[in-house]
């Protein structure tokens, strides 16, 4: 059975593709309600409660057009978290956080990651 | 049609004090089921013609006369409304089909048909709650001087200027009818300002003055439902005669008494006292308007 490779995922936001991306993820939860009643016989019992997600993507700061320089937090925008070139996850979303990392002792690139929250219905890639 | 329905943990609650038994349970139902769900808890009331058929309210189990004084509905899981009704302010609110709807309700006790609050009121018909609440009164009657002198032999009648008072020990009562379907608006009408002519909750006949009525809706919910809670107002005026007997509302002090008695009843030119005297027990018959 083949394996998806990474390899040509991809962030955009807002239809622009954000340079240097290294890595995204996307989490979907439902907050389901718990309780116990006189019908669920001494176990707790769960319904179906709204859903949300929440992710982050990573990146390394390129020297032009950072990724980080498209990104202001509490913006809302649309992502597109690609698996490949055609199937994405597109997702209304609003950034919660950008970081910046510089690695000063080992001198690696300096990287960043974003990270954001659902606002309204996702869909998701067929 | 029976209503699918769970209580949730932490339900029931039950609270025994000096006020009598309260309690408290939490279901969760359809969302959709909620309003047939509080009808049956509340009971009600059915017409056919000018007859009425009692649905009681539910009890609290092992609880007889604990029945539900008051409900809240809520979503179970409020996070998780659908709005799909809710285009203007008036289509609809949201649901909440997901989780359903959490129903709270509150018991308290009332007096049960065969048992009632204390003896000698009067009957009501069933699922109809009646209690009785007394409180004090008093009525100060100042009398002529002309008719009184001191106690020593030879005293005059006492001057003018003093006009000897009488505290006449009185009682407010208040019969509240709970959970009337249609209150007898006519005798309420008919009967204010009239006196007992039959013995009535323990007081004799001319004793008891009815005042009149404080009248609410309780229970109003959706069309056909809904009670009435009806608050009579009694004033008992009741002096001992010295011969036997008492004095009512239709007696007044006289001052030369007669046959050794100064309270005696009052009429006018046509033999009618002060307050006419009438069948109070109507009061507590279902109107037909």
């Amino acid at each position: 059975m083949p394996l998806l490779s990474g390899k040509s995922g991809r962030v955009l936001a807002d239809g622009a593709a954000l340079a240097e991306i290294t890595l995204w993820t996307f989490k979907t939860l439902r907050r389901n309600v718990a309780y116990a009643s006189s019908a669920t016989g001494g176990f707790r019992r769960r319904l179906p409660g709204v859903r949300e997600g929440s992710g982050r993507f990573n990146f390394v700061v390129a020297a032009a057009n950072p990724a980080n320089a498209n990104l202001q937090t509490g913006a809302e925008l649309t992502l597109s978290l690609c698996l490949d070139a055609s199937r994405c996850y597109t997702v209304p979303a609003m950034i919660d956080s950008v970081a910046i990392e510089t690695d000063i002792s080992g001198g690696g690139p300096i990287t960043g990651w974003a990270e954001f929250s659902t606002t309204g219905a996702w869909t998701e890639p067929e | 049609m029976t209503i699918a329905f769970e209580e949730l943990e932490g339900s029931p609650v039950i609270a025994v004090g000096a006020d009598g038994t309260t309690a408290r349970r939490v279901f969760r139902v359809a969302w959709a089921d909620w309003p047939q769900f509080v009808r049956d808890l509340i009971g009600s009331y059915r017409r056919a013609g000018t007859d009425y058929y009692f649905i009681p309210p539910l009890e609290f189990p092992g609880l007889p006369g604990v029945v539900v004084s008051s409900l809240e509905v809520s979503p179970f899981d409020p996070g998780n409304p659908d709005g799909t009704e809710v285009s203007t302010l008036t289509s609809g609110t949201n649901s909440y089909p997901a989780a359903g709807a959490k129903i709270t309700a509150d018991y308290e006790a009332l007096p049960a048909d065969d048992e009632p609050s204390r003896g000698e009121l009067p009957a009501t018909p069933s699922g109809t709650y009646l209690t009785y609440r007394a409180d004090l009164g008093s009525e100060f009657h100042t009398t002529s001087s002309r008719g009184w002198h001191w106690d020593t032999a030879g005293s005059p009648p006492l001057a003018p200027d003093v006009n000897p008072g009488i505290v006449i020990p009185t009682g407010v009562f208040r019969l509240i009818w709970q959970r009337v379907v249609a209150p007898n608006w006519t005798a309420i009408r008919q009967l204010r300002g009239k006196v007992n002519d039959a013995p009535f909750v323990g007081a004799a006949a001319g004793t008891v003055l009815f005042l009149g009525a404080r009248v609410v809706r309780q229970f109003e919910f959706g069309e056909g439902m809904g009670f009435w809670r009806v608050e009579y107002l009694f004033s008992e005026r009741a002096i001992e005669l010295a011969g036997g007997g008492l004095a009512g509302w239709n007696h007044a002090y006289k001052e030369q008494a007669v046959n050794g008695e100064h309270w005696l009843p009052l009429v006018d030119e046509d033999g009618n006292g002060p307050y006419a005297a009438a069948d109070l027990t109507p009061l507590f018959e279902f109107g037909t308007g």
